[in-house]
């Protein structure tokens, strides 16, 4: 598993060490960067993202704690939490978010984040694509789009009441795919 | 199941407002339930970042974090700014620009000027200035790769340098940097990579800011010899 050592980087970061904070940021940057874009389609917002995740880690405004789960889970929370934040900023004041199909390509630099990165997305598109398209809008709407509870039964056509278990209902499924597929959801 | 309990989707997807939001929080504290669901929420969400398309990052983003980390020593010290002579700044290839960019930001902000600080409080003064840099070609064999950037500070010229993947060494050899004028090489610092392989040296060019128009790393058992010895593993015009 990659990341072992970032425990330790990520205290070394909070004691100031440049360097330690730098293998951290190599490490992360483009997974950072990636999945805010995914959230927002938006390479300003995933920029602004990207440097508030990374300087409040250097800081201490984001405080990570073993308890948390892994470093990298945490750090991926912190980024979604920020960018659909940030969305939401963006769209109060009216801005279109810019539609930026152009900036997908393929990665020039392959890290081992990268690396597994890759691995993990097949394994996890091939596990979606086997859902029922319902289950696949409703985890589109409830993690990607970061939706109210409301706004999804409006959207999906459900009782309030039943949209928490839809989306349960969805994630576990695809979850149960994904373990038997590669066996790496709960490396 | 208290009548908070209902609002930890909304809790999750922060479509709460900042009182609801508050409250909710308070409510987290004392409701095991919720706390155990919140975890459940996080355990099967996990994997879904991974789904993301790998989007190319900004070549400067690196930089520009860097540039705007604190600095330590501005505590107890002068303000720190460091204005960079925008005329004199060079525009950077496309290939050198990404790492380029945060060897600038990470060796400047950082060691160097760090330690020009300590005997210069008046550096928001200074001016510090790209005057070149290069991309050093690995020799055969090997997949290391290293920039080299030449940078003036007031008269003060200073040669950095930033190593990846360089090969695992013996234990009685190490990476010695070259400058080189001509056919007249003159050792400029050695390279300590971490155990990545990577490594970064900034080495002043007090006597050797002459005429000399090459870089190059090779494997030495001893430091700064009068000559290279070793074999040669980077080499690069600048
Ligand atoms: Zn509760």
């Amino acid at each position: 598993m990659i990341g072992t050592d970032d425990v330790q980087l990520y205290y070394q970061t909070v004691a100031h060490n440049r360097h330690s904070f730098e293998q951290l940021y190599d490490r992360y940057e483009k997974l950072v960067f990636s999945f805010s874009y995914r959230l927002t389609n938006n390479r300003t917002i995933a920029e602004e993202v990207t440097q508030d995740v990374f300087l409040k880690l250097w800081n201490g405004t984001n405080q990570y704690a073993e308890d948390k789960g892994k470093f990298s889970s945490w750090l991926l929370t912190v980024t979604r939490n920020k960018s659909i934040d940030e969305l939401r900023k963006s769209k109060r004041h009216a801005y279109e978010p810019m539609l930026d199909k152009d900036s997908l390509t393929e990665e020039t630099v392959s890290t081992e984040v990268t690396a597994e990165w890759n691995e993990r997305r097949e394994l996890i598109r091939t596990a979606i694509a086997e859902l029922r398209a319902e289950q696949q809008e409703i985890i589109e709407l409830f993690y990607f789009k970061g939706f109210s509870q409301s706004k999804i039964a409006e959207h999906c056509k459900l009782p309030l009441g039943t949209v928490k278990g839809r989306i349960r209902l969805a994630l576990k499924h695809l979850k149960g795919i994904i373990g038997q597929e590669g066996g790496v959801s709960n490396e | 199941m208290n009548k908070s309990c209902h609002m930890l989707i909304d809790y999750f997807n922060r479509t709460l407002t900042d009182v609801e939001m508050r409250q909710f929080e308070d409510h987290l504290i004392e409701c095991p339930s919720c706390q155990e669901e919140l975890m459940e929420w996080e355990m099967l969400t996990e994997d879904l970042p991974y789904e993301s398309e790998a989007v190319e990052v900004p070549t400067d983003l690196k930089a520009r974090v860097f540039a705007s980390l604190p600095d330590e020593s501005s505590k107890n010290e002068n303000v720190m700014q460091i204005p960079v002579k925008e005329k004199s700044r060079r525009p950077l290839g496309v290939a050198t620009s990404i790492l380029a960019a945060g060897l600038f930001a990470s060796l400047v902000a950082n060691a160097f000027l760090f330690t020009e600080m300590q005997k210069e409080p008046d550096i928001a003064q200074s001016e510090i200035q790209l005057i070149g840099q290069s991309i050093l070609a690995p020799e055969e064999g090997t997949s290391a790769s290293a920039v080299a950037m030449l940078i003036a500070d007031g008269d003060q010229e200073v040669l950095l340098l930033d190593a990846t993947d360089l090969p695992t060494l013996s234990a009685d050899e190490l990476y010695q940097v070259w400058v080189i004028e001509g056919d007249q090489p003159y050792p400029a610092g050695i390279v300590q990579p971490n155990e990545t392989g990577t490594g970064t040296v900034s080495h002043p060019l007090a006597d050797l800011s002459g005429t000399w128009d090459t870089v190059a790393i090779t494997i030495e058992k001893e430091p700064n010899l009068p000559a290279p010895e070793g074999q040669i593993i980077l080499a690069g015009g600048i």
